[in-house]
């Protein structure tokens, strides 16, 4: 197991975001959350990546426990992220911005970047050419010296999964990576993110694509507000009734009539 | 045109090397030089907190106090030396700069500038108001001049020796901003949560901008210390740390030779406004909410622009107008 949450609960004054919700991924698979909007998606991954520390439980992610580990300990340790709202740094180019992504990868003391010493030359230089290596992934490699504030929208989302993968990271969470995307770009997206998976790394894929999302999953996991209702593969949740229940909601009469 | 690269540098140091000789060493050129030259310092500094990673300060008279200050004690009371003068007060300065970026750890924009501006009273409060060491308003007087060895530097000696820092500090400067700890610098500054899911500790990265400004403060701060030979108090005053924030801004906030540029047209505009004093702080301000409006990366990034379109109009080349 990759990933372990045990009894996650996430709470926000009186409201319960996440409450107690066990998840676990395995290595090398797609594993999807889905759920209506406010069932804790995006707070399930501010909890798992450090962002939120969570009012109770744990989580272990490859063989240590994370729970307390601030955003940048838990990067270094292997896992990275994209937003659901893009989080670029505009004023950089588009390969600075995937060197960035790869900066827990660099050994590079203060002193020995201040004298630009030939171990530091050596790493930028790797850096810079894993960076340009990974636009080539992403299929940007003819933007690198454009300045990321310049991508259309889905350019910034491919930039943002390229960052993410610049790291060598071992799981890969995804926060909507096909959103406001055309369905040649949503595709474009989906078949980079299985090739990852085929090289070697989990993925936890947040998604409304349903179609995608069904296409692509090893694995789904359904919340609703803040539980999880189903887990499965996307055969057994697409006639999970729960789970149909929670999307088009109960109909009465049927539920009058269990009751 | 890459092979011309060089040009500009050579030229520039072999200008600032014959500086003495073209002027006959001009007692007020040469004093122009040296403050222009503790000024780019401090500039340099506050453009890595400001400029790179995006923390505004407007507290650095205070370190620049505290540099200037110790190292003055040190060389009036102990009777030491001037590169361990230099070397003690940076390292105090900049233990100083970890202590403030500490307390200081949670605050962004406003409320940071809020907490240095405090900072920077505190630390001239303590110099006017600490009589018995720092002579208080008295002043703290007959600091030594500068010694290399026991040759006593002449102005036109100090002056190399001012330049010659500017350029270790210009050069580790633009070293660290291109490699890790600079990327890391600029993209808390662009975007603080995106840069810590990249593994980037922002606490740690805050206090190595805070300490680095600190120390080069306090380089600035001993060089002014020995070259005045007296310090006072009230000129490590507000706008002393206004003044530096101008010079960064005017030059270009998070460009290489911004803060340089920002330094010397402020020093050398400070002296030809000198017959309007009163009025020069409004000059300023002027100035600066025009550079704000209209030229957000400085005169650096005029200057940049400017180049490209000479460089567009001479060759007609339009591989010069896609980039």
């Amino acid at each position: 197991m990759l990933l372990q949450t045990d009894q996650i609960k996430m709470y926000f004054g009186g409201i319960k975001a996440i409450d107690g919700v066990n998840f676990s991924v395995q290595p090398h698979t797609i594993h999807s959350v889905i759920g209506p909007n406010g069932s804790g998606k995006t707070t399930l991954f501010n909890v798992i990546t450090g962002f939120y520390r969570p009012t109770s439980g744990r989580i272990d992610f490859d063989g240590i426990d994370i729970t307390n580990l601030k955003p940048h300990a838990i990067a270094e340790k292997g896992m990275t992220r994209t937003f659901q709202t893009l989080r670029l740094f505009p004023n950089m180019t588009v390969l600075e911005n995937i060197v960035v992504g790869r900066h827990c990868r660099i050994e590079e003391s203060l002193w020995k970047s201040g004298l630009r010493l030939p171990t530091v030359k050596k790493q930028e230089k790797a850096a810079f050419a894993k960076g340009e290596e990974v636009l080539g992934t992403i299929g940007l490699m003819d933007k690198k010296y454009q300045l990321a504030a310049s991508l259309s929208y889905g350019e910034g989302r491919l930039l943002e999964i390229g960052r993410a993968l610049v790291s060598d990271p071992k799981l890969l969470l995804l926060d909507e990576p096909t959103a406001g995307m055309n369905p040649a770009e949503t595709k474009r997206v989906m078949e980079l993110i299985k090739n990852c998976c085929h090289k070697g790394l989990a993925i936890i894929l947040v998604e409304h694509d349903m179609k995608a999302v069904m296409a692509y999953s090893d694995r789904v996991t359904v919340l609703n507000h803040g539980q999880k209702i189903a887990e499965g593969t996307p055969e057994e949740i697409q006639t999970n009734e729960g789970v149909i229940a929670a999307y088009l909601g109960k109909r009465r009469g049927h539920h009058h009539v269990d009751s | 045109m890459k092979e011309k690269k060089w040009i500009y540098p050579v030229l520039i140091s072999l200008l600032l090397l014959l500086l003495p000789l073209i002027t006959r060493q001009n007692y007020y050129v040469l004093h122009i030089a040296i403050i222009c030259s503790i000024f780019s310092i401090l500039a340099i500094g506050l453009n890595i907190l400001q400029g790179y990673a995006g923390l505004v300060s407007i507290g650095q008279a205070g370190f620049y106090a505290i540099g200037a200050y110790i190292a003055g004690l040190l060389a009036v009371k102990l009777g030491l030396g001037f590169w361990i003068c230099i070397l003690i007060s940076s390292l105090v300065t900049s233990l100083v700069g970890l202590g403030l970026g500490l307390t200081t750890v949670r605050l962004y924009g406003g409320y940071l500038a809020l907490v240095t501006v405090g900072f920077g009273r505190i630390v001239q409060l303590v110099a006017v108001n600490w009589t018995n060491l720092t002579g208080g308003g008295e002043g703290l007087l007959g600091i030594p001049s500068a010694k290399v060895g026991s040759h006593v530097l002449s102005q036109t000696g100090y002056y190399y020796v001012c330049i010659f820092i500017v350029a270790l500090v210009f050069l580790f400067t633009g070293n660290v901003i291109n490699s890790k700890t600079g990327r890391a610098f600029i993209a808390m500054r662009e975007q603080r949560i995106a840069a810590s899911m990249m593994g980037i500790d922002i606490a740690k990265y805050r206090l190595i901008a805070f300490v680095i400004a600190a120390f080069y403060s306090g380089i600035a701060g001993s060089l002014y210390g020995f070259f005045a030979g007296s310090l006072f108090p009230d000129y490590f005053n507000l706008s002393q740390s206004v003044t530096i924030l101008i010079m960064v801004v005017l030059g270009g906030s998070g460009t290489k030779y911004g803060p340089i540029i920002g330094a010397i047209l402020v020093t050398i505009g400070f002296e030809v406004l000198r017959p309007f004093q009163s009025y020069q702080m409004i000059i300023y301000g002027i100035g600066i909410v025009l550079v704000v409006m209209f030229m957000p990366s400085g005169l650096s990034g005029l200057i940049q622009r400017l180049a490209k379109v000479i460089k567009i109009r001479k060759k007609g080349d339009t591989h010069a107008a896609a980039d």
